[in-house]
């Protein structure tokens, strides 16, 4: 895998010949992708997951019932099976015929099934080079809503052996939860610590930096990144560790926003792949919260909050592939 | 009487907070640590050829006893007792840090249980590699340039030669074993077990490239006797139950020459239980637990020793830098009496104030204070002293209105009694009070507002604790709800932090009590006589949490038992703002 390998794009309704998987049940965002393409839809261009402990609700009535008119295949998949997901997307990916591309809709997916795919895939040897593209909207979240906590870190990619000397950097990235941030920096106990951080418009910018003031006072350094621009956030995230790894080892906790998880995910894949000592953890979700903390999240439903990123091997990887 | 205050000189200048730079004692660069260390009694017992289970909270301090323990860390001390360890060279303790990325990332569910064991094993042995190449090399800077080059050959060839990796070194050193080793390690797939080309010594057993060069080293440096090998494995908590289990079992086995100390959280894990047919260490028999406790006259000194050394630049060189002469004090003993008046009236008298707590007491208590024959020395002792400290918190709290500034949470005492013993609460607390010396005159109404202003922050901050914050905050609030009401409410009588949880608490998933208790948030009495958590057992809330719920800071020998709440919805859950992804704000 390299960074040549994603490219931005602008979303563009789905045609007939573009395979769709989405995964619905956690929030209402879920479905729109889905909903927004339904007339392009069939039972040869599309897959549909549903989490298991999915209450069918009413705002997917309609599109269930389409969904069942269209005979589209469907697959029952629990919040942590992440294997089973990514099991049954390689395997759609591997089916596809030529000229087919994939839309994965990753809006409302756990991270290790999205980051966990692309790691599957850097892992495998799939030659198969079918362009696949990552799929996220933006959420309308409500006003207000009760943050999800912290259950654990486990390691994404990477391992390294701790230095006797302290010259560790750990990079996380911000949101609006500050307390999630400081929950994560109280744990993990950094030595230095760089924050980044994706904005939309320059407004979202302030906006974020205003309300993680606190633990920006004590960061070492911040990075803002555009939430529009995937590659240009993988190219700074690129730079960023290049530098850091030439002075000690450096630990990636992505956060905030998913095309933020994912930049950040895969650009430590790319570089656990080199002798850089690198680690990249994930945040798994807290399992005891007390109180309900579904958000219902809808689309923001502009057209310009559909981010869009290609993945497609390119002829280094594959050539990288091939010597390996 | 009032001792001018070193912080005021602080007052409108823009320097950086020297308490900020809380990193933990892993992070902090060597020569910072070895200044600011302060050794206690309990550091220099760990010099002894036993494995030990060392048991203390977060930021308690547990870290540096390893860290320095060290000789390249010892040898740089200028006590008797370092100097007699370094000379005799009896004990070489290898600090091992089990940091949560190193763990994580050599744990992989997906390999079967018995390769996860393996892969702990291996990566604990390249760790162990990398602390005893720092150590030796560090032993080494004591010889004679000559000596050291023959002797670095010598230990390199032949450690290489047990190790197996002779072949695959370029050429005869320390640095290039470190290099090889690292190299191994960095070329196995952490998603595949264990490759089989890896030497045998570094998978069999953990700690088992150690024994294998003891008597290596010993020849090597020509030493009097056999050293003891203490492998000092820091941060366990992050160990899962299967690591936990691979260092259990080497406890057990009991090898000559090497020992393992561990650093652990309370109730965190149970090194001494019997699992499907393999046989673990046994507590008292294998290891020893010693529970990391501080001598009130070593915290004092640890803390004048860490203000010294963070402010010392602001100051001149013959500046007699304590926390007292930083803080300032009031009154003669600078303590809760002190302030009280202060307070209240410097002019009142034991007598006032032991005629207000006789209006407080309960009738019949009262009653019996004034049966005849009834001394008052007698009443001193069974009263007046007892409930003093109750009825000032009373008072206190009566005082304190909404926003109105008091003078009681503040001087050097009471900052000291808030951390509990724990350096890095008192690092944050410190962090508080320079910030607000920067902007203001330290009074002690201002140290109060600023220590309550912490409490506050603190007592939020549980609610983002890991897995169990929501839960561990609501608890605590349900408990020191009842805690104040019991001080508050009614007769005036004996109470403190201490309290018991009924029975009904423990029938549902009690997690949440060992993570309150790594955060110190919670404190077990009598931790040392105390094997598993349950309703016998007495709890204190903390001292941080005492001043959230204005408690006094004090055990209560008749501990109140607190019922489940009902009522598990969080009272204070945090609310994100909406995060507006590409929107235009309404409201603009």
């Amino acid at each position: 895998m390299r960074i040549n390998d994603f490219h931005n794009e602008t979303y563009h309704e789905l045609s007939e010949n573009d395979y769709l998987i989405c995964t619905i049940g956690y929030e209402e965002r879920s479905a729109y992708l889905l909903e927004k393409n339904i007339n392009t839809r069939n039972s040869e261009n599309t897959l549909v997951v549903i989490f298991d402990d999915f209450e069918y609700d009413s705002w997917f009535n309609n599109t269930f019932d389409k969904l069942n008119e269209l005979e589209i295949k469907n697959v029952e998949c629990a919040y942590d099976q992440s294997e089973k997901y990514i099991k049954t997307v390689i395997r759609c990916i591997n089916d596809c015929e030529q000229g087919v591309e994939i839309y994965i809709d990753y809006s409302s997916i756990p991270r290790t099934w999205y980051c966990g795919l692309m790691l599957e895939i850097n892992r495998s040897n799939i030659i198969n080079d079918i362009p696949v593209h990552f799929l996220y909207t933006a959420g309308n979240y409500p006003e207000t809503y009760s943050a999800c906590g912290i259950g654990s870190l486990s390691c994404f990619v990477g391992k390294m052996l701790p230095n006797l000397e302290p010259n560790k950097l750990h990079i996380i990235a911000l949101g609006y939860d500050v307390e999630r941030t400081q929950s994560l920096i109280n744990l993990i106990e950094p030595n230095t610590l760089l924050a980044c951080y994706a904005y939309t418009k320059l407004g979202s910018k302030e906006q974020i930096e205003k309300v993680n003031k606190d633990i920006l006072d004590g960061v070492s350094a911040y990075v803002p990144l555009h939430l529009n621009d995937f590659r240009g956030m993988m190219d700074r995230l690129n730079e960023l560790i290049i530098e850091q790894t030439r002075y000690g080892q450096v630990v990636i906790i992505p956060d905030g926003p998913k095309p933020l998880i994912f930049a950040m995910s895969m650009i430590s894949i790319i570089h656990a792949n080199t002798n850089r000592e690198i680690i990249c953890l994930h945040v798994s979700r807290n399992s005891h919260m007390v109180d309900d903390h579904k958000v219902r999240v809808k689309a923001s439903e502009l057209e310009n909050d559909i981010y869009c990123v290609k993945y497609q091997r390119s002829e280094e990887s594959n050539l990288g592939q091939l010597k390996n | 009487m009032k001792t001018k205050r070193l912080a005021d000189r602080l007052q409108g200048k823009e320097y950086n907070n020297p308490f900020n730079d809380i990193k933990t004692i892993s992070s902090t660069p060597i020569t910072k640590m070895q200044k600011e260390f302060v050794p206690t009694s309990l550091f220099w017992s760990l010099f002894n050829s036993q494995n030990e289970i060392v048991i203390g909270s977060r930021g308690s301090g547990k870290t540096i006893l390893f860290r320095m323990m060290a000789y390249s860390m010892l040898k740089k001390l200028e006590y008797d007792n370092a100097k007699t360890i370094v000379n005799e060279k009896r004990y070489f303790p290898l600090y091992v840090p089990m940091e949560q990325d190193f763990v994580e990332s050599v744990s992989n569910p997906r390999l079967s249980a018995e390769e996860q064991e393996r892969w702990f094993v291996f990566a604990s042995n390249c760790l162990i590699v990398r602390s005893l190449i720092y150590e030796l090399k560090s032993i080494l800077e004591d010889y004679s340039f000559d000596e050291r080059l023959n002797i670095e050959y010598l230990l390199a060839n032949d450690i290489a030669e047990m190790w197996e990796i002779k072949t695959r070194m370029r050429k005869t050193d320390l640095n290039e074993i470190k290099f090889v080793v690292d190299n191994i390690f960095s070329q196995q797939d952490r998603s595949e077990p264990i490759s089989r080309s890896v030497p045998a010594v570094f998978t069999n057993t953990i700690c088992g490239v150690l024994e294998v060069v003891v008597d290596i080293v010993y020849d090597a440096l020509k030493l009097n006797e056999i050293p003891t090998w203490i492998v000092c494995i820091d941060e366990a908590e992050y160990l899962k139950d299967q690591h936990i289990s691979v260092l259990s079992r080497r406890m057990r086995s009991n090898i000559n020459h090497v020992v393992l100390k561990i650093a652990d959280l309370p109730f965190f894990h149970s090194f001494s239980s019997l699992h499907s047919g393999s046989e673990h260490a046994a507590d008292g028999h294998d290891y020893i637990k010693t529970i990391l406790k501080v001598e009130e006259k070593d915290f004092d000194a640890l803390t004048d020793s860490l203000c010294k050394s963070r402010l010392q630049s602001f100051y001149s060189d013959d500046e007699d830098i304590t926390l007292e002469n930083f803080l300032g004090k009031i009154g003669h003993r600078d303590d809760y009496r002190d302030y009280f008046k202060e307070e209240f009236g410097k002019n009142l008298t034991t007598d006032d104030i032991n005629a207000a707590i006789k209006k407080q007491i309960s009738s019949s208590r009262r009653e019996t204070s004034e049966k005849p024959g009834r001394t008052e020395k007698v009443n001193n002792q069974s009263i007046y002293k007892k409930l003093a400290p109750i009825y000032y918190v009373r008072e206190m709290k009566k005082k304190k209105r909404g926003n109105t500034k008091i003078t009681w949470f503040a001087g050097a005492k009471m900052v000291r009694r808030i951390s509990q013993y724990n350096p890095r609460l008192f690092l944050r607390i410190m962090g508080e009070l320079f910030n607000v010396a920067l902007e203001k005159e330290l009074t002690p109404s201002n140290q109060s507002e600023a220590i309550e202003k912490f409490a506050s922050k603190y007592r939020h901050a549980t609610q983002s604790l890991m897995k169990w914050g929501d839960v561990i905050y609501n608890n605590l609030e349900t408990i020191g709800l009842e805690l104040q009401k019991n001080v508050h409410v009614g007769d005036l009588k004996e109470c403190g932090t201490t309290f018991k949880l009924k029975e009904s608490w423990f029938k549902k998933d009690t997690g949440w009590l060992a993570v309150a208790i790594a955060y110190s948030r919670l404190f077990v009495e009598n931790l040392e006589e105390v094997d598993a958590l349950s309703s016998s057992v007495v709890f204190s809330l903390s001292y941080i949490y005492a001043v959230e719920f204005w408690l006094p800071m004090r055990k209560d020998s008749n501990s109140i038992t607190i019922p489940l709440s009902t009522n598990q919805r969080s009272a204070y859950s945090h609310e994100v703002l909406k995060f507006k992804e590409g929107q235009e704000d309404e409201n603009k």
